[in-house]
């Protein structure tokens, strides 16, 4: 009974993030995001059931891992950049490309998409709905789990184009494209000069082209360190989800003996 | 089998080269063109090889990785995955010939070709692997990394259909998963054999259909199957060409490959379902020859043709499951039209990006004859049309051949026999109005009374910009679209050491779960296919003329022309 009631409340949980999509401001979206996140972990583990209890576990640690440095960098972007609503974030990944991507990878990891350890919750969480015997919540479980993989979705993906495919004003179409080729052909015309060789080169290069774009203030480097750290951890071990496995299996196994 | 760990080389290379090529175009574009065409050539080789092994000496090599990405990654390269994975990376060779040119003012080339690379691997690794759940991993990934793609150039159209586009594949993908998580949970294996086997022995039931159905409706999304196209409608019709290609030519033919793959393997001889896709073959079929005999933009004109290609395959799959166990003509049918869908709509759509990059306009009015004084595009056009539209002596008529023979033989309906042939007139029409548009039409004149935006632009533009761009640089490529036109003709004339070579074809049959010991050798230059031929062009031609060239619409026009002219230079007169 108490996992009907679960199950019940999870759904309801992941539901109500679809709510975040009234929320003009960023940090209200993001904070649906958390409550659906949140729902999805407690669907899981409502199942009671080795299945359930495991996807739980896999959701729990990438969700988390993933979902905090991800709010960490949107609050940095937006305070740096006085950002409040979700149209200020119009071009603003085009100015920071490869902290775009790492926002991009944990935002992937939080939604579920497949080759993330969040995937392998989620199907270990649905396994689980369907060998529990649930009757009709089974049904509401398997709602709530859809439900669970949408709502990320509908919030995060609307923000992450935003941010890098901004609508292009039609009059200043033409001059933008030739504006970029200059700021492109004058940068590689300086490092022919310079003689770059290296690697390092490339990114200083983007530096370059950021700051003839107009750059914005990009996150805090101690903060872009540790969720550069963790996203690799993440694809580490999204890739090889192993350990994981038996470490989330060894803790079950000591907890329930 | 020992775990052969090259597999995982041909997928991963693809998506590597595109890293790579990603930091080489930083510093120079052509160095990165040439490492593209580098890796392109090096996967061809790699498949050669693998196809001399496969189909010459009839080995297999696997790979499975039952801890790796969580679930497992279990890939195989046999004669079918091998053809596949050969056709995808022949289009995308022939693509990337051209993005060469096309791509040279385009704003982050670079991120393009990027993206482009991966997907191109997710969609081979989608082709080469034997297990449901790692198909419909790499078909997600493909599709997702199509979506900036499909917003490269961020006009207003652009986002609002890549947001329907995205909305679609999510829509898709969820119900794919849930299908294969309860068919896992069903059936203990969503391995194609293993599902195949596991059906055999338990029989069907009403979870195995509700999830064979949610499965089919996520794949028939991907394919563009009305009355769920939005995907395929949205993501072809207002991005780049060079991405649209991809999604006609592959993907969407994933989509259907994926239908096969459910209907063979879970809904043998199962009538309702083979019902339902026949059904939704004939409305899509339908509806893509509206689009496309309607539409005025190129992209729209090829994505029609592309979802009504995709309806014949669907038609040709519903007949594999309605026919029986017995019905070869079913696999060959699809097979056929598979490759020759693919490699034709990959040329059309080729030549378009050439002339419109010329013309600078996307509008069918301002591309007429445009590709005149071009013999070498003409020809491949030529000859991919008449694949596409199933001309006698090309591939694609094997295809739409055998599929005369699925119905007439295999089913024997006759209403659908007299249906078919009208559409495959149909699609005769609209492939041919395609090539007579490029090629041999006269350009009208501007006609005052229908003066609009469009025509404004294509006057200012196209007629302007045509000539100044370099007729040399897309020369290589269109040789390629013409060696491609000839290698479906080559396999159209000689079926018996191509297509029908029992090496090549037998491994589809056992794919597709048929009966391999009845080997029929397929006469498809009989008299009753020939009839069928026959009466379909004719009523192509009886359409062409009347419907696209519109005679009487023509007359009705020049007449009003002819009037304000004369008023016009009577007028000047007064003046």
């Amino acid at each position: 009974m108490l996992s009907k009631i679960l199950i019940s409340v999870a759904a309801l949980l992941i539901l109500a993030g679809l709510l975040g999509l009234k929320m003009k401001t960023v940090g209200k979206r993001l904070l649906f995001v958390c409550i659906a996140e949140v729902g999805m972990v407690m669907l899981s583990v409502a199942e009671m059931n080795t299945y359930g209890l495991v996807g739980g576990c896999f959701q729990a640690i990438y969700r988390i891992l993933a979902i905090i440095p991800g709010i960490l960098l949107f609050r940095s972007i937006c305070k740096r950049n006085g950002i409040t609503d979700i149209e200020g974030l119009n071009g603003v990944g085009r100015k920071m490309p490869y902290t775009y991507a790492l926002l991009v990878f944990l935002c992937m990891v939080a939604i579920g998409i497949p080759i993330t350890g969040t995937f392998t919750g989620i199907i270990y969480s649905e396994i689980g709905l369907l060998a529990g015997g649930y009757g009709v919540f089974t049904y509401v479980g398997l709602i709530g789990n859809i439900l669970g993989i949408v709502v990320p979705v509908v919030l995060l993906f609307p923000m992450l184009r935003r941010m890098y495919f901004p609508e292009k004003e039609k009059d200043s179409e033409a001059d933008t494209i030739v504006h970029t080729e200059e700021v492109s052909n004058t940068q590689s015309d300086i490092d022919t000069e310079k003689g770059m060789e290296d690697a390092g080169a490339v990114l200083e290069n983007v530096d370059h082209v950021e700051e003839a774009v107009g750059i914005s203030p990009s996150p805090a480097k101690s903060l872009l360190t540790i969720s550069w750290l963790l996203a690799a951890v993440l694809l580490v071990f999204s890739l090889y989800q192993q350990p994981v496995l038996v470490v989330i299996s060894t803790v079950m196994q000591k907890f329930f003996s | 089998m020992a775990n052969n760990y090259g597999v995982l080389l041909i997928f991963l290379f693809p998506v590597l080269g595109g890293i790579i090529g990603f930091f080489l175009g930083k510093k120079d574009k052509g160095t990165r063109n040439d490492w593209i065409d580098i890796v392109v050539i090096v996967q061809l080789a790699m498949l050669a090889y693998l196809a001399y092994m496969t189909i010459g000496k009839g080995e297999t090599f696997e790979l499975s990785l039952g801890s790796f990405l969580g679930l497992g990654l279990s890939l195989t390269m046999d004669v079918v995955t091998v053809l596949l994975s050969a056709l995808t990376t022949v289009v995308v060779a022939i693509v990337t010939q051209f993005m060469k040119e096309s791509m040279k003012k385009e704003e982050s080339s670079n991120r393009f070709y990027l993206l482009f690379m991966c997907t191109f691997g997710m969609v081979l690794g989608a082709c080469m692997t034997d297990n449901l759940f790692n198909f419909f991993m790499f078909i997600t990934l493909a599709l997702l990394f199509a979506w900036p793609l499909i917003m490269h150039r961020r006009d207003q159209m652009a986002l609002r259909n890549a947001g329907i586009y995205i909305g679609f594949v999510i829509a898709g993908m969820v119900l794919i998963l849930t299908g294969i998580v309860i068919l896992f949970g069903y059936l203990g294996s969503v391995n194609y054999s293993g599902m195949y086997s596991s059906v055999m022995s338990r029989g069907g039931s009403g979870a195995l259909l509700i999830a064979g159905l949610l499965v089919s409706l996520g794949f028939a999304m991907t394919a563009g199957i009305f009355p769920v196209q939005f995907q395929v409608t949205r993501g072809c019709s207002y991005g780049l060409i060079e991405i649209s290609t991809l999604l006609s030519s592959l993907v969407s033919k994933l989509g259907i490959y994926g239908i096969l793959v459910i209907a063979v393997d879970l809904f043998v001889e199962n009538k309702f379902y083979g019902r339902i896709l026949l059904v939704a073959a004939l409305m899509t079929a339908i509806w893509g020859l509206l689009v496309t005999l309607t539409a005025t933009d190129i992209r729209k004109i090829l994505m029609g043709i592309d979802v009504a290609t995709n309806g014949f395959n669907l038609l040709a799959v519903s007949l594999l499951v309605l026919g029986g166990s017995s019905n070869q003509y079913g696999v060959r049918s699809v097979v056929d039209l598979l490759f020759a869908g693919a490699l034709s709509i990959a040329v059309l759509y080729m030549v378009s990006l050439e002339l419109v990059r010329r013309n600078r306009t996307y509008e069918i009015k301002g591309l007429v004859a445009s590709g005149k004084g071009n013999p070498l595009l003409g020809a491949a056009t030529l000859f991919a049309g008449a694949s596409l539209a199933g001309v006698p002596g090309t591939l694609g008529y094997l295809g739409y051949a055998t599929l005369f023979k699925s119905i007439s033989t295999g089913i024997g309906w006759k209403w659908l026999v007299v249906v078919y042939i009208i559409l495959w007139g149909f699609l005769m029409t609209a492939v041919l109005r395609i090539f007579m548009k490029f090629f041999v039409s006269k350009p009208e004149e501007t006609l005052r009374i229908l003066t609009s935006d469009e025509e404004r632009l294509v006057g200012e533009n196209s007629l302007e910009e045509k000539g100044k761009d370099d007729h040399k640089a897309y020369r290589f490529g269109e040789m390629l679209l013409l060696l491609a036109g000839v290698v479906q003709v080559v396999i159209g004339v000689i079926p018996q050491w191509t297509a029908n070579r029992k090496a090549v074809i037998n491994p589809f049959i056992t794919f597709c779960n048929m009966n391999e010991t009845v080997h029929l050798d397929v006469n498809v230059f009989s008299k009753n296919i020939l009839l069928a031929a026959g009466i379909a062009v004719l009523l192509c031609a009886v359409l062409y003329t009347n419907l696209v060239h519109g005679i009487l619409l023509r007359v009705i026009r020049n007449r009003k022309n002819k009037k304000l002219k004369e008023e016009a230079e009577q007028s000047k007169e007064n003046m």
